[in-house]
């Protein structure tokens, strides 16, 4: 049996390297990529503790972050397709005017 | 080590490198490809943490259409190297990569020294509260009862052979009182504390025997999930004498004797038996009176005597929980017979099972599962609207001209057969006027 620590642990060094993955690179998809990574790691700790109480609700808010994720991968990505047809870059960089 | 701890270990160490990797990467596909593979790391470790339907659903929505549309778009886009193509002196906030590290290595070792130092706590249980039903099997020319919990009226005159809802109370010591419906309060005709454990299923069972005043016990009922394809039964004895449940083969008379086998044995009088799981199905069931088996076995009909009551056709459904009470029924010309009347409850879903995440979505969350649901339905409206592209005043333009200098297809016929077929013929004249 293993201790849910280990699994909360486990979460934690997930979502710091997804936090760097956010702050460090500079594709706008590299960055989306490592938020569903934060929402992954979170994810596991949720699991863990459902596990751990015995509560099956836990895995009803994984459901839910699961559909959210899915949710803000297709607004996601359909804002970076568009991003890209006026800027041909999507270089996080170069985001930097609010004009279209 | 343990397997389970090997294996822990490895997918682990596994998700770590594969998520490193994922950031190090130049090449976008690369990347996406890492972070399947932790995707289905993640996945392995609910596995391990007996959540197949969510590892299931992480492979299937995760690695299997969030990350392909990943990868679709980074093909589409052509976006691969999309960081190489600025000069790295050339970047605004150079200065911002450094700030980032040291901050997320500081976030870092502040949730490592959070886990550690928190000291989170796995003894205290959190569920506090416990069900509780009171089953009717009074009876009888006394009339009618009320059933009391903690001196509030809970049930007016239930039948013979119901039961309330299970209540939600929390733990502790309860008072149940019956009272003769239509008197005060505190005429009680019996009472009884029952003790409730945090997370348990009590069954109150109000009863007749031979006395003169019902009697009030108290059943435990265990609702934890039952294998596939089966049922739990528990026989709760009302009557004075011990009983036995035996099921009626359906090979009746072999041999000029009666087939029947005992399930239950010898349950003694006003206690409960232990719990026994069966196979789903329908079938004939008889009480007798315990010690009698071979009688009946042995000598047929002959044991007619022995048996107390049948349940023709009593339902074993699977995943449900069934407490079986057999119990006297006080008639009004002041004498007895003995009936057995199942309640049936429904067992608890095994814990990570679809079943119970379902049972659970549409119960307590509904409203944000419907939520979710719009959310999802506008995202998609919104992502076709983000990806729609207008078609440009110049690009309209464009084609009507190409429409106007296309040749007529008279013109394209002629060329290819090497025949002019823009001479008028005699077909107009053929054709009817009307046409």
């Amino acid at each position: 049996m293993i201790q849910t620590e280990w699994f909360v642990m486990l979460s934690m060094v997930l979502f710091v390297l997804g936090t760097m993955g956010v702050l460090i690179r500079r594709n706008a998809i590299l960055v989306f990529m490592s938020v569903e990574l934060m929402l992954n790691a979170a994810n596991l700790a949720l699991v863990a503790f459902a596990h751990q109480w015995n509560q099956v609700s836990g895995h009803v808010f994984v459901f839910f972050v699961i559909t959210v994720a899915a949710a803000e991968v297709a607004i996601g990505l359909a804002l970076i397709v568009a991003i890209f047809r006026s800027k041909q870059s999507i270089d996080i960089d170069t985001l930097h005017q609010m004009e279209g | 080590m343990t397997v389970e701890t090997f294996l822990f270990l490895a997918v682990a160490f596994i998700a770590i490198v594969s998520a490193a990797s994922m950031l190090l990467t130049e090449n976008a596909v690369h990347s996406a490809l890492f972070l399947i593979v932790v995707m289905v790391c993640i996945a392995f470790l609910f596995l391990m943490l007996e959540a197949p339907f969510l590892a299931m659903v992480q492979i299937a929505v995760y690695a299997g259409a969030i990350m392909v549309l990943f990868l679709f778009v980074i093909m589409l886009l052509g976006a691969e190297k999309a960081e190489v193509i600025e000069p790295r002196d050339a970047r605004r906030l150079r200065w911002q990569s450094v700030l980032a590290l040291a901050l997320t290595l500081s976030f870092f070792g502040l949730a490592a020294l959070a886990i550690q130092q928190g000291n989170l706590d796995f003894q205290t249980v959190p569920n506090q509260t416990a069900a509780l039903r009171y089953a009717q099997f009074t009876s009888g020319p006394r009339g009618d009862l009320d059933v009391y919990l903690n001196g509030e009226l809970i049930l007016t005159a239930p039948e013979f052979g119901t039961t309330s809802d299970f209540m939600n109370v929390p733990a502790g010591t309860h008072t149940i009182n019956l009272v003769p419906t239509g008197s005060a309060a505190n005429v009680v005709l019996a009472t009884t504390e029952v003790e409730v454990l945090p997370g348990s299923a009590n069954t109150v069972i109000g009863y007749n025997t031979s006395g003169p005043l019902p009697i009030i016990a108290t059943v435990n009922e265990d609702l934890s999930s039952v294998p596939e394809r089966s049922a739990r039964l528990v026989v709760f004895n009302a009557t004075e004498s011990d009983v036995s449940l035996t099921q009626i083969n359906s090979e009746l008379f072999i041999d000029g004797t009666r087939n029947v086998q005992t399930f239950i044995p010898a349950v003694a009088s006003e206690s409960a038996s232990s719990a026994q799981i069966f196979d789903e199905g329908t079938f004939e069931w008889e009480v007798i009176e315990a010690g009698s088996e071979s009688v009946i076995t042995a000598s047929g009909w002959n044991g007619r005597d022995a048996i107390i009551t049948r349940i023709d056709d009593l339902e074993i459904e699977r995943g449900t929980s069934q407490l079986l009470v057999v119990a006297n029924e006080l008639l009004d010309d002041g004498s007895a017979r003995v009936l057995a009347v199942p309640l049936v409850s429904r067992a608890d879903p095994a814990f990570g099972s679809p079943q119970a995440i379902g049972y659970t979505l549409f119960t307590t969350y509904m409203l944000p599962f419907q939520m979710i649901a719009l959310l999802l339905l506008v995202a998609m409206i919104g992502a076709v609207v983000l990806t729609h592209k207008e078609p440009s005043a110049a690009a309209v333009r464009r084609r009507d001209v190409r429409r106007k200098v296309s040749r007529p297809l008279t013109t394209v016929i002629a060329a290819q057969t090497g025949t002019d077929v823009t001479q008028p013929t005699e077909e107009p004249s053929t054709q009817p006027s009307g046409d």
